[in-house]
């Protein structure tokens, strides 16, 4: 199936969501939408509801481009607008970002940045964002380019330190702060330590930080970035796939400790004796747990509707735990891309019954009508999505809500979805929502 | 309120100027499947409306489409082949739609691309009706003033030409007429109250326009031969269609609390010609008297600060004088009420305000603050006890220590009157978060989000700030 070209889909962004996403990730920046007054709507709008602890409306300042300014150039406006609103909010980066109307007609505007630049005391880039290009994690992975570009990459490299980039943090909720947390604390087992990451809710003082790492990582939703994390960085950069499950948490610390080529490290091809033994000691205390679930569990049918990189970790984990994956739908628009989820799946070892047919970028309409008829043929008690599927009304459906967007799943108590802790609370979420009790 | 006919007011002028597409969409996605909406626009332009409403999110099939130009088409002259396709392709989905609301955007205008020969092109070939709107936000507009668009086109176009107006029939115009999140809750809403009250007088409701309506709402709209409206002078252009021989047009304020409503029900009976309605025995009033009753006990003397300026959400129902339909209420439960402006400090915009305020009779100390972010620091000033404000401003409530009640969970009518001084109460005498206030850090996080399940029939979606 393909999808309709003008069809809406569970979400439609192109990369200006996908930056405001990363200004709201990195406090302290400020996005100026140098943009017509609509695409006020297209940022704080959709992140008012996905994140339930933090405001985002004041992050960003539209500079007010109307039909007049298009005309007799808007660049002395977003000049103006800029030093005196730097006055009042102090920021320590602004990021510019223009429309499709303003790249079509203001040809001033890429000159009034780099008045910016020399006038204002912080940094600022300039990211047009014409709502024909990108995606969601597009943008965002534009801000990881752009904000890695402004750390002192001339800083001592420390070996055994790991910076982390396209990490997908999208709110100020606990979920966020148990994921790091569990990141941290895999690479600390294996003697690595976390110099910084991309984007993880810290300011850009602490963001720079990832310049003393001797490596990156890059996990999918900064795949487009890597090119520009290593040239300017100087590092070697890794994409692994996001640590989600238990073979997938086992096989980013391998992934990161062969990457980071850690003292522990044997010949290349050999298994690492320290990283092996970290696997173990996780595996030991999660697995009996994740157990008690696929006891439960196995057998089940879940659809999964998230984007390329989540769906396929998610849909490894399923099937490891004995679910039935009857439909996968990739809703990351642009950059759903089939043949990176069966590659993941793959790499991850994931089980080779009960595989899901694959829909990607499909319109809202026709997810929900794929899912409708799947779950006629046979029940579907779980479907593993966003807030989007909570309005499918698939019968018997319990959505269990991860990634964006979240409305109605907010996380106050620090419960992970990544690592080792984060597979055993996924595995209890999907349990919980077969059984309806919640 | 007072007179609308005054000639020195522009109604929506101390609202959040906003772009028409958006408004377009704010209006009716999600109203009714047979109204399709299609933006002239690139894709990333089908996100300017909240597309996890309820009402929206819940529809079997989404009828807003995008027609997702890309650069190539922008560039290269060939937008409308574009849309000839989208077109084509909404006008056969199934059910087909009634209606092909065609909306262009920022970059069409740029490019000088004209939908209209399309649309005519593809009606002919289809049969289905296709109609152009210049909705571009090159040119930001009132939002009072795109609700009156909205409605006006939606009149011209599906309203029965041939009905005589019923002097039986009712419609109401530019109040809060949303229906409920969830369907189950539609028995809650102003809407089934009013229509059970006119009922009782032997009257029917034709029509609730523009928040809420559906298909058969503007159908019937013509045939109302009474029109109640909230503030003329703010949708002119339906007005001045619907002001006909045979139809009476009264201008009536939201019947928010408890007397309002009384005054809403007496004239539209009025209207009517027929004898007030007998209300005093409605369960829902006496229970509505008895919450005004008990909470005006509790919060007469208090200070609020009511908000205008700020929200942004297109509905004509908190649009209707300034924004400032909901005060009888907060008045009604004896509160000191000031009003906080998000304007800057200028002399054009005070005149904006002082005569705003003078056209609907009011006279009351007004605060400014500049943009959200500088809110908290009136609030402090200002000593409040309470302050009725958009959400997102709630950040700046809670860093003033000032609770707050958001913009659109006051409903008009018996039925929500109660629940206003529940929600109000509440908010005043404090709760968890008073109890806990030693131990919570200010500004940290802000209370008075949408929570799942609650039965607010006709909760605001979250609105947008004035960005200077």
């Amino acid at each position: 199936m393909t999808r309709s070209p003008y069809a809406l889909a569970d979400t439609d962004h192109g990369d200006l969501f996908g930056v405001f996403l990363a200004v709201h990730a990195l406090p302290g920046s400020v996005l100026l939408l140098h943009t017509t007054v609509g695409c006020k709507f297209k940022t704080q709008l959709h992140l008012y509801g996905h994140d339930a602890f933090r405001e985002s409306h004041n992050r960003r300042l539209w500079t007010g481009v109307d039909e007049v300014r298009l005309i007799a150039g808007s660049g002395e406006r977003l000049i103006r607008f800029a030093t005196t609103w730097y006055e009042r909010r102090r920021p320590d980066l602004f990021v510019v970002t223009t429309n499709a109307a303003v790249e079509l007609s203001a040809v001033d505007v890429e000159a009034a940045v780099e008045d910016l630049r020399r006038r204002l005391p912080c940094p600022v880039l300039l990211l047009p964002a014409p709502g024909y290009q990108g995606s969601l994690w597009g943008g965002y992975s534009r801000m990881v380019s752009a904000v890695a570009g402004l750390a002192d990459w001339t800083a001592p490299r420390d070996p055994a330190a790991v910076g982390l980039a396209g990490y997908p943090f999208d709110r100020y909720e606990m979920d966020h702060v148990a994921n790091l947390g569990e990141v941290r604390r895999l690479l600390k087992a294996v003697g690595l330590d976390l110099a910084g990451t991309l984007f993880s809710g810290e300011p850009l003082a602490a963001v720079r930080g990832i310049a003393r790492a001797g490596t990156l990582i890059a996990l999918p939703y900064a795949a487009p970035a890597v090119p520009a994390l290593a040239a300017a960085s100087g590092r070697p950069v890794a994409t692994l796939d996001l640590p989600v499950g238990l073979a997938g948490s086992a096989a980013f610390l391998r992934a990161a400790s062969a990457a980071a080529a850690t003292p522990t490290a044997t010949a290349a091809g050999l298994p690492d004796a320290r990283t092996e033994a970290a696997i173990d000691r996780e595996l030991a205390r999660a697995a009996p747990l994740a157990a008690r679930v696929a006891d439960r569990v196995a057998g089940l049918r879940a659809a999964v509707c998230l984007d390329t990189p989540l769906a396929a970790a998610v849909t490894a984990f399923l099937l490891d735990l004995g679910l039935e994956v009857p439909l996968a739908c990739l809703t990351d628009g642009v950059q759903a891309n089939p043949a990176a989820f069966h590659a993941t799946l793959d790499r991850l070892g994931a089980p080779p019954a009960g595989r899901p047919a694959v829909l990607a970028a499909p319109s809202r309409d026709e997810a929900r009508d794929a899912l409708l008829a799947e779950a006629a043929r046979s029940p579907i008690p779980v479907i593993v999505g966003s807030a989007v599927q909570a309005g499918y009304g698939v019968p018997g459906a319990a959505v269990v809500q991860l990634g964006y967007p979240a409305t109605g799943k907010h996380q106050v108590y620090p419960v992970p979805w990544m690592g080792s802790n984060g597979a055993v609370a996924l595995a209890q979420r999907v349990m919980d929502a077969a059984a309806g009790a919640f | 309120m007072g007179d609308s006919g005054d000639n020195q007011r522009r109604p929506g002028e101390l609202a959040q100027p906003g772009c028409a597409m958006t408004g377009y969409a704010f209006v009716l996605a999600g109203s009714d499947p047979g109204i399709a909406l299609v933006i002239f626009g690139e894709r990333d332009c089908a996100n300017a409306f909240p597309r996890l409403d309820p009402r929206f999110s819940a529809l079997p099939r989404w009828n807003v489409w995008s027609a997702g130009l890309r650069e190539t088409d922008v560039v290269a002259g060939a937008a409308e082949e574009r849309l000839r396709g989208c077109l084509r392709e909404v006008a056969a989905s199934r059910p087909a739609p009634r209606i092909v609301l065609v909306l262009s955007t920022c970059v069409a205008d740029v490019v000088g691309a004209d939908p209209g020969p399309v649309c005519a092109a593809v009606e002919a070939e289809t049969g289905v009706r296709i109609v152009p709107a210049a909705a571009g936000g090159i040119r930001p507009r009132t939002q009072i003033g795109v609700a009156d668009e909205v409605a006006t086109l939606l009149l011209d176009e599906l309203g029965r030409r041939d009905a005589a107006p019923d002097p039986k029939a009712v419609a109401l115009v530019g109040y809060p007429t949303g229906r409920a999140p969830d369907p189950s809750l539609d028995p809650r809403t102003f809407r089934a109250e009013a229509a059970g009250v006119l009922a009782g007088l032997g009257l029917r409701l034709a029509a609730c326009v523009p928040e809420g309506a559906a298909l058969a709402d503007w159908e019937a709209l013509p045939g109302a031969g009474v029109v109640a409206v909230p503030d003329r002078a703010a949708l002119p252009g339906l007005i001045e269609r619907l002001d006909r021989p045979g139809c009476v047009v009264a201008e009536v304020p939201v019947p928010v609390g408890v007397e309002a409503a009384d005054a809403f029900h007496a004239a539209v009976a009025a209207a009517c010609r027929v004898p007030a309605a007998p209300v005093q025995g409605l369960p829902s009033r006496a229970l509505a008297a008895d919450a005004i009753a008990a909470a005006r006990a509790r919060l007469s003397g208090r200070r609020l600060a009511y908000g205008i300026g700020s929200h942004h959400n297109f509905r004509a129902g908190h649009l209707a004088w300034e924004g400032l339909g909901d005060l009888p209420l907060f008045r009604s439960l004896g509160f000191e009420v000031d009003l906080v402006v998000q304007e800057r400090d200028t002399p054009e915009a005070r005149a904006r305000i002082e005569r705003g305020l003078a056209a609907a009779g009011l006279d009351l100390p007004y605060h400014l603050f500049r943009e959200p972010a500088v809110l908290a620091p009136v609030l402090r000033a200002g000593r409040f006890d309470v302050a009725y404000l958009s959400d997102f401003l709630a950040d700046q409530a809670v860093a003033a220590g000032v609770p707050i009640v958001p913009l659109g969970r006051i409903r008009p009518g018996y039925a929500g009157a109660a629940d206003a001084c529940g929600e109000v109460l509440r908010a005043v005498t404090g709760g968890f978060r008073e109890r806990y206030a030693r131990w919570l850090a200010p500004g940290r996080d802000a209370p008075g989000r949408d929570a799942p399940g609650r039965e607010a029939a006709d909760r605001a979606p979250p609105g947008h700030g004035r960005q200077p």
